[in-house]
């Protein structure tokens, strides 16, 4: 009996670390271009995003493997403002997967800094599938306060996590 | 309690690699980091391995790598919006008029716990005055907290010459990829430091750089 048990609990360490391999995808703050063509950027003395000029929203895409379950976002940055804080979006933007039809779009996540105490870090737990990457793009939105933007913002990097499912991820659903 | 230094010593005799594989690891003055455009706040910046105009290929080929991942130069931004680039089939280059000759392209498709053997960049050296630098850059943070980044040169590719066309590789630092708490770049610089100009346009060309790595 006591062997069975054994066998049971190693059956499910195995179908559960077989099924469910956890991962993180980070997005330097170099991967980030502006949205708006006004938008100036820089790169602060330790190295982060800064907008210098104009709207101050950039994107990068998230690149995703089919079958993912979004877990985590998490910031990094530097916020000396006192009136402003900047603002990291995941977003997703889904379209027909055959006919032409409006992008949707849905913020799935939001994290950003808050006060100005300097150097910040924020995250946020999620449990969002990310099985439509077919018909969905997901991309992660940083935004420097309203226009004109505070060069007192930065953002040194954004951390993704999600898990893989590997038995999904080959068609045995 | 024991001290860092202790617990290292203690570590290096129980697992021996994991505290050497950094052995080489050397601390930038300011002028090399202003040189590779490292701010002053992105210090302390270590560097691992030494500057190098590499060799065409001989040792590096004979590694043993399984995987390969390209990157195009097409793919570079600008540090800022004060460098401008042009592109053609022949390669990227920082325009004369630009104020900062510095361009970026992200690594972040490498898998957790690869480890990096060598890098190969492809390019256009036509300038006798100026040479073209790509440097691999780590920049890791706390995991779960804010804090103060830590800048590492992994490696430092620099062309040589005038003749044109150009590849040549550099077997790198022992590096394992963290996606945790780090994140890498490949940073050219399109001038050589003190020639006066930020980029020697389009008689310096990036073209294309090449990770190689095992799983």
């Amino acid at each position: 009996m006591k062997t069975f048990g054994l066998y049971v609990l190693c059956g499910f360490f195995l179908v559960a670390g077989v099924r469910s391999k956890a991962t993180e995808l980070t997005l330097d703050s170099r991967d980030f271009v502006p949205t708006d063509t006004p938008s100036q950027w820089a790169e602060s003395s330790g190295g982060s995003l800064i907008c210098t000029g104009g709207v101050g929203v950039f994107a990068a895409q998230l690149d995703l493997p089919a079958n993912s379950t979004l877990t985590q976002i998490a910031v990094w940055g530097g916020d000396s403002s006192t009136s402003r804080d900047s603002s990291v979006f995941l977003r997703r933007v889904c379209q027909a997967e055959f006919l032409a039809t409006s992008p949707t779009f849905s913020n799935l996540a939001q994290v950003g800094s808050s006060g100005s105490a300097g150097a910040y870090f924020d995250s946020a737990v999620l449990n969002e599938q990310a099985f439509s990457t077919n018909t969905c793009t997901y991309s992660v939105v940083l935004s420097f306060g309203d226009s004109p933007c505070s060069t007192n913002l930065s953002v040194a990097k954004v951390r993704v996590r999600y898990t893989n499912d590997a038995i999904f991820a080959h068609g045995f659903e | 309690m024991r001290s860092p230094l202790y617990m290292c010593l203690l570590f290096t005799a129980l697992f021996g690699p994991c505290c050497q594989a950094d052995a080489n690891l050397r601390l930038l003055s300011p002028i090399e980091a202003l040189d590779l455009g490292l701010g002053n706040s992105d210090g302390p910046v270590w560097r691992l391995g030494e500057p190098s105009h590499g060799d065409a290929g001989d040792t590096v080929n004979q590694i043993a790598a399984t995987d390969y991942t390209s990157y195009s130069a097409f793919e570079m931004r600008g540090i800022s919006s004060q460098a401008y680039f042009d592109r053609t089939a022949g390669g990227v280059w920082c325009d004369v008029a630009s104020d900062d000759g510095f361009g970026d392209i992200v690594v972040n498709d490498l898998p957790k716990n690869a480890t990096v053997q060598a890098m190969r960049i492809w390019g256009l050296d036509a300038d006798t005055n100026d040479d073209l630098t790509v440097s691999l850059i780590r920049r890791c943070f706390p995991t779960e907290t804010s804090g103060g980044v830590i800048t590492t040169v992994i490696s430092e590719l620099t062309s040589s010459g005038s003749s044109g066309n150009f590849s040549e590789a550099v077997i790198l630092p022992t590096t394992t990829i963290d996606n945790n708490s780090c994140s890498y770049t490949l940073r050219t610089r399109f001038s050589t430091p003190g020639s006066g100009i930020a980029c020697a346009d389009s008689n310096l060309r990036l073209q294309k750089v090449r990770l190689q790595w095992i799983p």
